[in-house]
């Protein structure tokens, strides 16, 4: 289309047309409609205390509703934007109430996410009482901190590096505390329970208009009992006098510090029952007094008739270990971390009930229903864990650890038959090993329901999947499955596996699978560990039966996570405590803590060692002897702790580095190889209570913490390394060939003879040249290779004076493509051609690139095209709109899918590494025809692999196939 | 100096990164990681590069009055307004630039898009004009695997979905597995030829 004033003005009415769509119509709405109605907060049940639900009624889809804005503050004059909550402007809320919760730690401040300054809401009143978040001014957010729980998230060079020793003057004492600015901490908040929270509600609708809030309802996050256990399993194992107990984790875990089992008299039911009741009370009676001080407090009057037999620490914040065992001794289970002394009659077993509880630091505790004993079994009973062992993943770079057990299995995971007759069959399978057992062969054999095997098939190529023939109309069949392996397996190690018939389908099913008569299924392995600086185990990872190995995540970053409570305006510092954890002492039960200061330790030890003399004096004056005994207790506890600091290894090792950075160094060194140092056990289980727990993993060389290993070297990727020194040798060799003047035979390229003639056909008919770089960056080495196919077109273009045109689709490549141009005009002799805007950028959008190509094709009637590089869907449309336009198209490409359009449409077509080819096979030079012929050498290599590989393959020898990585 | 420097980067970064393949130790993958983040912070330079270029051949086009120079004012509008949009009213939902997005640009991708399926049906019917012996094997196997996918072809004969996928796993696969061998060997002669530095071209000029 010509452009003339008629044009022009269509174009201008165009253009008012879309403006006019624009979505304006929004300023003429009803603000007061556009309130959210029924807002409410209420406190989420069975958590810690963090959590509010603030929910409201959504807006009409009418309304055109694009985001719910929740904002929170801790009075109702001021609230900070906490989170938006998208809705679909199509479809609108489906439900009648939409929900927000704010719990758990989530965003509180960033230096990234947070604005510089206080900011109003957009389009609210000028006394809008809502902000947007919460800004990196100290001086707002400062005064936030104490309104919630704060956990700051700090890099490890940052708190032992940037941290700056601040002394705050409290309650006649210095304490000494690390500053770190904003951009060294990330901080998270959790909601303190008992405080009163705000919150508002703004709608947002399509246009983007922010309408009014509604009225601010405030809430308060109350600490609850937990939620109830679901399920609990208790089984006698009646030869070892044992109990064991296996649980249902709870969804929330956020302070729960004990796991613990119970056992009473079902004749006193009716008392544990009043005990639950009244708990209920409790807890009611709590809150409400809470809400009214003039409420009397509850006075407990029942007591629990269950008595503890088993308790644990929880591995909060991780998943807990959920079975546990107590052991009956002379008719007692006695645990003494836990003072547990509990008399215990197996005999009575049968009258008793067995309930779990969860209890909170805050004192709730809820129990879960009482049960019967699930099961009375004997130990031969239980399942037999198999030797498992614990070794550094190898070619990683240090973050797993292979935890690995139990020889292969193998189950059938499908069939189907592939004709009508039914008498071919394909069973598909999976197995599954370990770094222990390399599998070679996976014999197959078939028997029918009479017990006459059909066939016996030799797997030694593992592709998943066997074809066999089977009996006409099979409807049953029994494949026994064994292994050939590198370690010999013993030969009862058959597995089996029945196929029976599957309703509404014409094929076989397969049904539980059996080693011996364990349905591997019916277990599960739960992977557990514990590194130097945990208390207790924690789950790595639920693995089902047929699983042989793990490979567990240990991870190098180890971040501090600090609470964050206080700041210092002057400053313009968080501030944390100075103190960290090194690791565990599991002797005395404690922690190796250090400090970032030293002045700190030594004014700890003094601390402990006043406290000691306090105590010591005070022991005079007391009478009671459990008075007497508690002061023993507590001065011995201070002891202890002032001799952890002085005598453990690495505190003194510290302590005598005398530079700070050096210390903080060593400390810091220390803690992550606690950290990343981990012992590992496993549990077999049925999930109700019939488990084994092994003991905790030791090697040959009496090791039980491993840690992983950084690698120098990818092992796996040998073959490659050895391959790419073949093809970089063979490089060396012809290129030394070329220059010394052999005749380096190069198979004539079409596309590439015709270059010239195109070229030339485009200067007799004196229009330009289209050249098309491909669509992707410069990272892909196709785009290198069509840019030095560029500057070789480009040199031939400026000798015939001819205009090349280069539309660039990546602005990276732009420069680059440019500057190869410019050169070859130079080159050429005829600098004073070269038009910089012959090469230009069009847009980053594929079709967008394809309209701008096309219309210049149409408009300069391009007479020759080059497209090379790579391409994606929009290879044919360029080419077509090429071909119609009469130009003669030369396409390269390595792009598969692309390359059948290019054939069609285009004169002349490099395929695949004719692209990478084309520089050196128009360059003519030594050096390049030598890398050429390299080239040639390696595909003649790779082609006899390939058949020796398949004629090895075909006698069953594997070896050369699996010399090779599978990726 | 203008050429060495950069050859001298190239070739030093070039077997650092090579090397970096085969170790997997964390020093290796924590300087990689530096690198990439690096490579990140060279984009927006290069954006400024491509828009100036916009610039420069669309003024270039109105100042010279060229055919249809009035075109090119759209192009700078929309650039212009676009951008102002963006930085004016952010670019999330509901803002003028997600709808002119979502009304404007997708559109109009989805129009050229659509192009592809006549442009297809235009090139198979120049491929499958049985004009040789090669074209013809070319057109039979064309028809075996369309009629293979659509439940018409199991009608005619059980053995049309069966030739087909044969077609399809063992002829069509061995070519393509081929022409991915020597894409992967040019990439690395290529990739060794800029390392070692007998591929200059990229820094401008043939050598």
């Amino acid at each position: 289309m010509r452009l003339n004033n008629r044009n022009t003005g269509k174009i201008l009415f165009f253009l008012i047309f879309i403006i006019s769509m624009l979505p304006i119509n929004s300023f003429a709405l009803n603000d007061q409609d556009f309130i959210v109605e029924d807002l409410k907060v209420t406190d989420i049940p069975e958590d810690d205390g963090s959590g509010l639900m603030i929910s409201w009624k959504p807006l009409l889809k009418e309304q055109r509703i694009i985001e719910y804005r929740v904002y929170r503050g801790t009075t109702p004059d001021s609230m900070f934007f906490v989170q938006k909550i998208d809705v679909n402007v199509k479809t609108g809320v489906s439900g009648d109430v939409m929900y927000y919760y704010d719990k758990d730690f989530n965003y509180f401040l960033t230096v990234d996410e947070a604005p510089g300054k206080l900011k109003k809401e957009k389009g609210q009143p000028k006394d809008t009482k809502l902000y947007r978040n919460i800004p990196r001014d100290l001086k707002i957010n400062g005064p936030q901190l104490k309104n919630y729980d704060i956990l700051g998230v700090i890099e490890e060079k940052d708190f032992y590096y940037h941290s700056q020793k601040i002394e705050v003057q409290e309650d006649d004492k210095t304490n000494v505390y690390a500053g770190l600015k904003l951009r060294h901490v990330d901080m998270y908040k959790k909601l303190k329970a008992d405080k009163e929270y705000f919150y508002n509600v703004i709608a947002v609708n399509e246009a983007r208009k922010y309408f009014l809030p509604a009225e601010t309802v405030s809430g308060f996050p109350r600490d609850n009992a937990p939620e109830k256990t679901k399920e609990l399993f208790a089984v006698l194992i009646n030869d070892l006098n044992k109990l064991q107990f296996e649980w249902s984790l709870p969804l929330f875990i956020d302070g729960i510090q004990y796991h613990t089992v119970y056992y009473f008299n079902k004749s006193e039911i009716e008392d544990f029952n009043k005990y639950i009741e009244e708990l209920d009370v409790i807890e009611k009676n709590n809150f409400a007094r809470k809400a009214d001080s003039t409420i009397v407090k509850y006075e407990a009057s029942c007591k629990n008739p269950a008595k503890m037999i088993f308790r644990r620490n929880t591995a909060y914040p991780y998943t807990s270990i959920n079975t546990g065992s107590a052991t009956i001794q002379e008719g007692k289970i006695v645990i003494e971390k836990f003072g547990i002394d509990t008399e215990f009659n197996s005999e009575n077993i049968s009258e008793y009930l067995f309930v779990f509880s969860l209890s909170k630091y805050s004192g709730y505790e809820t129990f879960s229903d009482p049960i019967e004993l699930t099961d009375n079994i004997l130990s031969s009973e239980l399942p037999d864990i198999p030797p498992f062992k614990v070794v550094d993943r190898k070619n990683d770079k240090g973050d797993y650890n292979n935890v690995l057990w139990g020889k292969p299995v193998v189950n059938i995971t499908g069939t189907s038959f592939l004709n009508e007759m039914r008498t071919k069959m394909m069973i598909s399978y999976e197995y599954n090993t370990n770094i222990d057992y390399k599998v070679h062969n996976i014999f197959f054999e078939i028997y029918d329901s009479s017990g006459n095997m059909i066939t016996r098939f030799n797997e030694y190529y593992q592709d998943n999947k066997i074809i066999v023939k089977v009996p006409e109309n099979t409807d049953f069949l029994t494949v026994k499955i064994s292994f050939k392996c590198n370690k010999e397996l013993g030969d009862d190690y058959i597995f089996t596996q029945n196929l029976i018939p599957q309703e509404n389908s014409n094929t076989l099913k397969p049904d539980i699978l059996m080693l011996e008569n364990e349905d591997i299924d019916a277990f599960s392995y739960k992977v557990y560990k514990r590194n130097l600086t945990d208390s207790e185990f924690r789950l790595a990872k639920k693995m089902a039966g047929a699983q042989r190995e793990q490979d567990d995540f240990v991870n190098f970053d180890n971040k501090h996570f600090k609470l964050v409570g206080k700041f210092d305006l002057e400053k313009g510092s968080y501030l944390i405590s100075s103190s960290f954890l090194v690791k565990q002492n599991y002797e005395n039960e404690s922690g190796v803590s250090s400090n970032l200061f030293v002045s700190e330790v030594e004014k700890t030890i003094k601390n402990y060692q006043d406290e000691i003399s306090k105590y010591t004096s005070q022991k005079d004056t007391l009478t009671t002897e459990e008075e007497i005994k508690q002061a023993d207790e507590t001065i011995e506890h201070y002891q202890n702790e002032i001799n952890n600091i002085q005598n453990n290894p690495i505190l003194k090792t510290a302590d005598a580095i005398k530079s700070h950075k050096s210390r903080v160094k060593y400390l810091a060194a220390e803690r992550t190889k606690a950290k990343r140092n981990f012992e590992y056990k496993i549990i077999k289980s049925d999930g109700k209570a019939c488990f084994t727990e092994s003991i905790v993993y030791v090697d040959a060389e009496g090791n039980d913490h491993f840690i992983p290993i950084s690698n120098w070297f990818k092992g796996n990727m040998l073959p490659a390394l050895f391959a790419t020194l073949i093809f970089g040798g063979l490089v060396f060799v012809m290129v030394g060939k070329a220059k010394k003047g052999h005749d380096l035979f190069i198979r004539p390229i079409a596309g590439l003879e015709e270059i010239d003639n195109a070229i030339g056909r485009a200067t007799e008919m004196g229009r330009p040249i289209l050249f098309v770089p491909g669509l992707s960056g410069i990272s892909d080495v196709a785009t290198l290779a069509a840019l030095a196919i560029l500057g070789r077109v480009a040199k031939k273009a400026a000798e015939y004076d001819t205009r090349i045109l280069v539309p660039v689709k990546d602005y990276i490549v732009l420069p680059i493509a440019q500057e190869i141009v410019k050169e070859a005009h130079y080159e050429a002799g005829r600098p004073d051609t070269y038009d910089k805007n012959s090469v230009f950028f069009i847009t980053t959008a594929q079709f967008a690139f394809v309209a701008g190509v096309n219309g210049i094709m149409i408009r300069e009637k391009t007479a020759t095209n080059f497209y090379m590089g790579m391409f994606f869907a929009e290879a044919l449309i360029m080419a077509e709109t090429g071909s119609s336009t009469g130009a003669i198209q030369i396409a390269g490409t390595d792009a598969i899918t692309q390359i059948p359009f290019f054939i069609t449409t285009c004169d002349y077509t490099l395929i695949g590494e004719e692209l990478y080819a084309a520089s050196a096979y128009l360059a003519r030079e030594p050096l390049m025809l030598g890398t050429l012929k390299a080239q040639d050498y390696t595909k003649f290599l790779i082609l006899v692999f390939i058949i020796v590989g398949t004629v090895l393959s075909s006698a069953h020898l594997t070896f050369l196939i699996n010399s090779f990585p599978e990726k | 100096m203008k050429r060495q420097i950069p050859l001298i980067i190239v070739m030093s970064l070039g077997f650092l990164f090579f090397a970096h393949t085969f170790i997997p130790h964390k020093f290796s993958q924590d300087f990689y990681d530096w690198y990439v983040s690096w490579t990140k912070a060279m984009s927006p330079f290069a954006v400024i590069l491509g828009i100036m270029s916009l610039f420069m051949v669309h003024t270039t086009k109105i100042q010279r009055k060229v055919p249809n120079w009035q075109y090119s004012f759209v192009t700078l509008g929309a650039l212009v307004f676009t951008a102002f949009a963006g930085f004016a009213w952010g670019t999330n939902e509901g803002t003028p630039f997600m709808w002119l997005f979502k009304n404007v640009q997708m559109p109009m991708s989805a129009t050229m898009f659509s192009l592809l399926a006549f442009y297809i049906a235009s090139a198979a019917y120049k491929a499958f004009r049985a004009r040789s012996a090669q074209a013809t094997v070319l057109l039979i196997a064309a028809i075996i695997v369309m009629l293979g996918q659509v439940p018409l072809g199991q009608i005619i004969s059980k053995w049309i979905p069966i030739t087909s996928t044969w077609i399809l796993n063992v002829p069509n696969l061995a070519a393509k597995r081929g022409i991915m061998t020597g894409v992967g060997l040019g990439m690395v002669a290529t990739s060794l030829k800029i390392i070692l530095g007998i591929e200059r071209t990229y820094l401008g000029g043939g050598d």
